[in-house]
């Protein structure tokens, strides 16, 4: 198609020059892969929008400049022509590093940012969607340290040395409460401590039928291969350092590959990135590998888990919904969150979500006791047996310290809609009911 | 109905009413004075004309004040500044009129032919006789009304009302916690102006963070159970600090917003809202 657009034409009267012509004409270069019907009916209305007129004719319409209404930098552009009252200029606000050192009650009420050392890492997954927009508000991106983050960290290094088995704990707690924050301070604490880490920032998306599945042979699981893919190169590209000192105990076959003892985890990871219908052999073997060894511990993060809980999107063949548990890489985790399986030293913090109602776990708000249901109420079985020994660890809305502290960043950072003051802190705090979610719309858009 | 009818007939009035006894059923000796007196009586004429109404005591009483009323007029004039009684509430009202209740209406209707049987000057010793049956008392003037206090917890307790929505609310001391049916602010008004507003008296007084409110608020929708919430915090408010007055009525808190939904009107779509014209 290209190549018709880029031959030369003569100088044509409209009505003698061919389609191609036209089109080329109207369309600049960059866009000439992109030509669509609506281009050529807009290339015929310039050419009319340009009337003849007689010489000595007074011209008293002039021609609106269109000019404007065509570029696309209304936003960023001229200076001038923005309300200085709503657009101020983004202020990159100052905040001390987030390092295993800083967890502690000293400060709490603080805002601390991800470590340069440990922000490579974590910009390999998205960040959870709701809180990219205060991220991408204010820059760098910062999470205020809270009482309930202290507490958790002080679990999890208490769990350095443990199996993981005995620390499989489930944030809960309101929507826009602090859950997802809380365990990306987790996650970066643990990578600033040198564990290995696997965050998963929205296991909805694994149940949802957005990524391509097929049936095992001989088997009632399927397999998700691109998604086995896409996991296996973040685990790679979040935990290179470590994952190169760490060799493999036994022969293994992926795939295709056979695997010999002693093969660094990150060749392995490689092989799995490769080769997505090798992935989920990849990250069995991998997992089998981390749970042996005792040298790092490993952390499974996964946000959204209640996703795991319920029955997903995708259909069998006889057309009913598939449970977690006939996905392989689904229930290779729920292994390790329902203590089936368990690395030797290392922790496994989920999250759940409770903004979007449509992915509400009944068995696992029932099994965590956050809900309670008729006892003739039928509950799955098969899905509460994975549920068994897990701790609920509840997040609850800020307290004024760190109301506080999340205020002041916010002036700092010159996102307040209104002037700060102290009456604007307490009014916004108490219409907010000190969720964090709300404060933050609350201060940042004033609703 | 004859007792006070009568008693009313005999001190002030003036109009004069055949009273017809009741016929003695037992007495055959008796001769009858017309040929009606020969039956039990059901064929009697009554009293007064009032008898034929819903009300009579109260019809009677209307119709005596209008009637003293056209009688002193021509002999005095009427003044607006003589000072007018302090009337009896309409609890006590209807007990010195004698009749079992009194609609609000009509409670008025005297009230208001009182006051201008008291604009008569000078006035007449009849009048005044009327007066002192529907005034306050001397010991009953002094009773004032019940004030309005902080109670042993801390509490002060005010209503307030918007629309059709009517909210009670207790305000404490505390560090800013606002209850409203059992549910936070923040999870039972959605809109963050509904949110504010509750908290206007507090930060007009700038005494956000240093009082608990519980509300329970019914009636109405949303933004008039705030605006209910905001009010009766106000007055709550006043209890515990009657010197804020001047800055909350500065800022507009302790006024009872008198919007109501317009009525209908015949002859027309809606309140306001017209049929189509019709030139012809």
């Amino acid at each position: 198609m290209a190549h018709r657009l880029f031959t030369s034409t003569p100088l044509l009267a409209r009505t003698q020059q061919t389609l191609a012509a036209r089109v080329r004409a109207a369309v600049p270069v960059q866009y000439a892969n992109y030509v669509t019907a609506s281009a050529v009916v807009m290339a015929g209305k310039a050419k009319k929008a340009a009337p003849v007129r007689a010489k000595g004719q007074s011209n008293s319409f002039k021609r609106k400049k269109s000019s404007e209404e065509d570029s696309g930098e209304s936003g960023s552009g001229a200076a001038g022509r923005l309300n200085d009252k709503y657009y101020k200029p983004a202020v990159p606000v100052k905040v001390e590093e987030f390092i295993p050192s800083t967890a502690t009650k000293e400060h709490v009420g603080q805002v601390m940012g991800f470590p340069s050392a440990v922000i490579p890492a974590l910009s390999q997954t998205a960040y959870p969607t709701l809180l990219n927009e205060q991220f991408s508000l204010i820059k760098p991106a910062a999470l205020v340290v809270r009482e309930s983050t202290v507490s958790l960290l002080e679990k999890i290094d208490q769990a350095m040395k443990t199996p993981s088995s005995q620390s499989r704990i489930v944030l809960t707690g309101e929507a826009g409460s602090g859950k997802s924050a809380t365990l990306l301070q987790t996650v970066s604490h643990c990578l600033s401590a040198g564990w290995v880490v696997i965050y998963v920032p929205k296991a909805s998306a694994w149940m949802n039928s957005s990524f391509a599945y097929n049936k095992v042979p001989n088997t009632t699981s399927f397999v998700q291969p691109s998604l086995a893919s896409t996991l296996v190169g973040q685990i790679h590209s979040v935990n290179k350092s470590a994952l190169n000192n760490i060799v493999t105990s036994e022969v293994a076959r992926v795939g295709r590959h056979d695997i010999v003892a002693g093969t660094t985890l990150s060749a392995l990871l490689e092989i799995g990135v490769k080769e997505a219908s090798a992935a989920q052999d990849v990250i069995e073997v991998f997992m089998k590998e981390m749970a042996i060894q005792k040298e790092i511990p490993t952390l499974i993060a996964v946000d959204e888990v209640n996703s795991f809980f319920r029955p997903t999107d995708y259909m069998s063949q006889d057309g009913k919904e598939l449970d977690p548990e006939h996905l392989k890489l689904p229930k290779l985790f729920l292994d390790y969150i329902s203590g089936k399986k368990s690395f030797d030293h290392g922790a496994v913090v989920t999250a759940t979500s409770d903004t979007r109602l449509a992915t509400k776990s009944e068995v696992l708000d029932v099994a965590l006791g956050i809900k309670e249901v008729s006892p003739y109420k039928k509950l799955s079985q098969s899905l509460l047996s994975w549920t068994e020994g897990l701790t609920r660890f509840d997040i609850p809305n800020y307290t004024k310290a760190e109301a506080k502290g999340v205020f002041d960043y916010y002036k700092k950072g010159n996102v307040l809609y209104d002037a700060p003051s102290e009456p604007l802190f307490l009014n916004k705090f108490i219409t907010s009911g000190g969720n964090p979610r709300k404060f933050f719309t609350a201060c940042a858009k004033g609703i | 109905m004859r007792t006070s009818l009568g008693s009313i007939a005999q001190t002030t009035c003036i109009r004069s009413m055949s009273s017809v006894s009741p016929p003695n059923v037992t007495s055959a000796q008796v001769p009858p004075t017309s040929g009606y007196e020969s039956l039990s009586g059901f064929q009697l004429k009554p009293a007064s004309p009032s008898y034929f109404t819903t009300n009579p005591v109260y019809n009677e009483l209307i119709v005596n004040l209008d009637y003293t009323y056209s009688q002193y007029r021509p002999v005095t004039k009427p003044s607006k500044t003589a000072q007018r009684p302090n009337w009896l509430n309409k609890d006590a009202l209807t007990v010195a009129v004698g009749v079992d209740a009194l609609k609000t209406s009509q409670y008025r209707l005297i009230i208001s032919k009182l006051n201008q049987l008291a604009t008569l000057t000078p006035r007449p010793s009849a009048i005044e006789a009327i007066f002192s049956q529907f005034s306050k008392s001397e010991e009953q003037l002094s009773q004032k009304a019940k004030p309005r206090i902080v109670d042993h917890l801390g509490r002060a307790l005010a209503t307030g009302r918007r629309k059709e929505a009517s909210a009670s609310v207790y305000v404490v001391e505390g560090d800013g916690k606002v209850l409203i049916n059992g549910q936070d602010s923040s999870q039972y008004f959605k809109k963050s102006q509904d949110r504010d507003s509750v908290l206007k008296p507090f930060k007009a007084t700038n005494l956000l963070g240093k009082y608990n409110v519980w509300a329970l608020v019914k009636g109405g929708g949303t933004t008039g159970q705030a605006e209910a919430i905001s009010l009766g915090v106000a007055k709550a408010l006043l209890t515990h600090s009657p010197e804020l007055k001047p800055t909350l009525r500065k800022a507009g808190c302790i006024t009872r917003d008198m919007r109501v939904v317009e009525r209908k009107k015949p002859g027309q779509y809606g309140a306001r809202k017209k049929f189509q014209w019709v030139k012809r």
